[in-house]
């Protein structure tokens, strides 16, 4: 059942229908090139540390449960929203970030990237959320460490309306763990966080199968995500707060089940960006 | 209808009529130079390149599902919602590369084209077709010449004769308008610091508001180059302060607007490079849309 009123937002909160949780990341992994993203699940601190556990190449369900990721409150049948957020950059140095706050659907991890022959992805399982894909991205990104060597890759995949379709897009591999590889500038068909989509798509079920053109070393996992909010760290050792209705004009629904964590920009000088902490409110018809 | 209080759009938007798009776009091989407009349609990335699709000199209508009938280029926004109105809630956009700011992207309705109109010719060159906008008589629709094959080292000026939204017929540009010499693919080629450009929309004669259609397209000078003249109703602007910082807008409380997004609207971007942009420079964020 929607919210009817800012009144009825409001009283959410006043009747305890509403849940703030706080998170922290200490640690970040590795080195990088300028300005790629990286994946801020994986890392210490709270919530608990994403490590993208599951078979070789076959689909995991991401399921929120407790601290696996920011948690968002007790169960619920009714719908709930994200009201607002904060995010402090804590270090003293470093670079200044920008987010993309995501839910994180599904993995195919231990994707070879020594490996040129095409690789096929089991999916015994389907998204868990935004079934149907509308509006899903994939990303890819180092799951251990490789040599910073580049590679066009082909991606076989569901789009939203059941169709297969192919890519082609650059990955970049890194000698850091997390890194999303089409967002490293130094491809020449860097796009950011997220892989391209074929014409007409506008989101993905699932991917079938990757192919890199020539081996670049380590293992990737493929990843799909909901793409929620952007969110920018935009001052040194200051709070950045979001309201989302007063000052984004929307209330982001989170599914029971969501997985939510975020990506952010990186520089060379990683760790000085540390700590990263944030608080999120949580409400609920 | 559209939304009548904040009260209605929370239930609106917690009804799930909304939806939001990531888009990402990549500038390819060439640089770009500061204090000129560019095309982001015809970039790679999501959506896909607008390769221009069409007969030369044949208008060419766009919208969100079809593209141009070829390559479906456009934001995609959830389809049509009237007897709703659908409305830009916030818009956000990041570049990673160091060059790619300070800028500006202007986010347009693209109603459609003309293409394959040569700049090798110095007379009038008669565009067929008649346009169907998504706005009467082309109300606030704008003109504007992107360079689809790089022009030649000729200096040109562009004339026309089109119609206003009255519509009267044989309006033509108030001002002397110059094209770019050796303009590349994707730029305005009217656009930039040089005497005589104007971007990113060519001029309107006095009192006129828009366009509604073009009847021909003459240049002062032979050269060589292919062009597409098209025709855009502007939505928002962006600006692109600091690299890798998300520039964000919120159309509701921040800058009270709420663009509305007509069915069918074909969304794409213009980019205005205030610096110097590196070749292969990327842009990405999302477009939120809420209708009611």
């Amino acid at each position: 059942m929607p919210f009817k009123t800012v009144a009825e937002v409001a009283a959410a909160v006043e009747q305890g229908r509403h849940h703030i949780q706080h998170f922290i990341r200490t640690s970040v992994y590795g080195s990088f090139g300028t300005n790629p993203f990286s994946d801020f699940s994986v890392g210490s601190g709270t919530p608990s540390y994403n490590a993208y556990v599951g078979n070789a190449l076959e689909a995991t369900q991401l399921i929120g449960q407790r601290n696996n990721s920011i948690y968002v409150g007790p169960g619920t049948t009714s719908e709930r929203y994200l009201l607002s957020m904060s995010l402090t950059h804590g270090g003293t140095t470093g670079f200044l970030a920008s987010v993309y706050f995501l839910d994180y659907l599904l993995f195919y991890p231990y994707i070879d990237l020594d490996d040129t022959d095409q690789q096929f992805l089991t999916n015994d399982v389907t998204l868990p959320r935004y079934t149907n894909g509308e509006g899903t991205r994939m990303m890819m990104l180092m799951q251990t460490p490789g040599t910073g060597a580049a590679a066009s890759m082909t991606v076989n995949y569901t789009n939203q309306d059941g169709v297969a379709k192919t890519i082609t897009a650059a990955y970049r591999t890194s000698g850091g763990i997390a890194v999303i590889g089409s967002s490293v500038n130094t491809n020449v068909t860097a796009l950011g966080p997220f892989l391209p989509l074929a014409d007409g798509d506008r989101g993905v079920r699932s991917v079938e199968s990757v192919q890199l053109a020539s081996g670049v070393g380590g293992f990737g996992v493929m990843v799909l995500v909901k793409p929620l909010f952007t969110m920018s760290a935009n001052e040194l050792s200051s709070t950045v707060e979001k309201n989302f209705l007063r000052e984004q004009a929307a209330l982001p629904r989170i599914y029971d089940g969501a997985f939510l964590n975020y990506i952010f920009n990186l520089s060379t000088n990683t760790s000085l960006i540390l700590p990263m902490v944030g608080q999120a409110q949580f409400i609920w018809t | 209808m559209p939304f009548s209080s904040m009260d209605d759009l929370v239930n609106e938007i917690t009804s799930g009529k909304f939806n939001r798009t990531d888009w990402n776009k990549i500038t390819g091989a060439s640089a770009y130079t500061a204090g000129r407009w560019y095309d982001f349609s015809g970039l790679a990335g999501t959506p896909v390149a607008n390769a221009w699709a069409g007969t030369a000199l044949a208008w060419r209508t766009c919208d969100e599902t079809t593209g141009n009938g070829t390559q479906i280029f456009g934001l995609p926004h959830a389809g049509n919602v009237s007897p709703d109105t659908k409305h830009v809630l916030n818009v956000s956009a990041i570049t990673s590369v160091a060059t790619g700011v300070p800028a500006q992207l202007m986010l347009v309705d693209l109603q459609g084209y003309w293409p394959g109109i040569t700049n090798n010719s110095a007379t009038a060159q008669t565009l067929t077709g008649t346009p169907t906008l998504r706005y009467t008589n082309g109300a606030g629709c704008r003109l504007f010449w992107v360079q689809t094959s790089a022009a030649g080292a000729t200096a040109q000026n562009i004339s026309l004769s089109y119609s206003n939204t009255t519509p009267t017929s044989g309006r033509a540009l108030p001002v002397t308008v110059s094209m770019t010499a050796s303009a590349i693919a994707g730029h305005i080629s009217h656009s930039g610091t040089a005497a005589n450009n104007y971007g990113p929309f060519l001029p309107l004669a006095s009192g006129d508001t828009g366009v509604s259609t073009v009847a021909t397209v003459t240049f002062s000078a032979a050269n060589t180059g292919t062009g597409a003249l098209c025709l855009a109703r502007p939505l928002l602007t962006l600006p692109l302060t600091t690299v890798s910082v998300a520039a964000e807008r919120d159309l509701l409380n921040q800058l009270p607007s709420l663009p509305r997004v007509m069915d069918g609207a074909c969304l794409t971007w213009l980019y205005f490079a205030g610096a110097a942009t590196a070749a292969n420079t990327n842009f990405y964020g999302g477009v939120e849309f809420g209708w009611g």
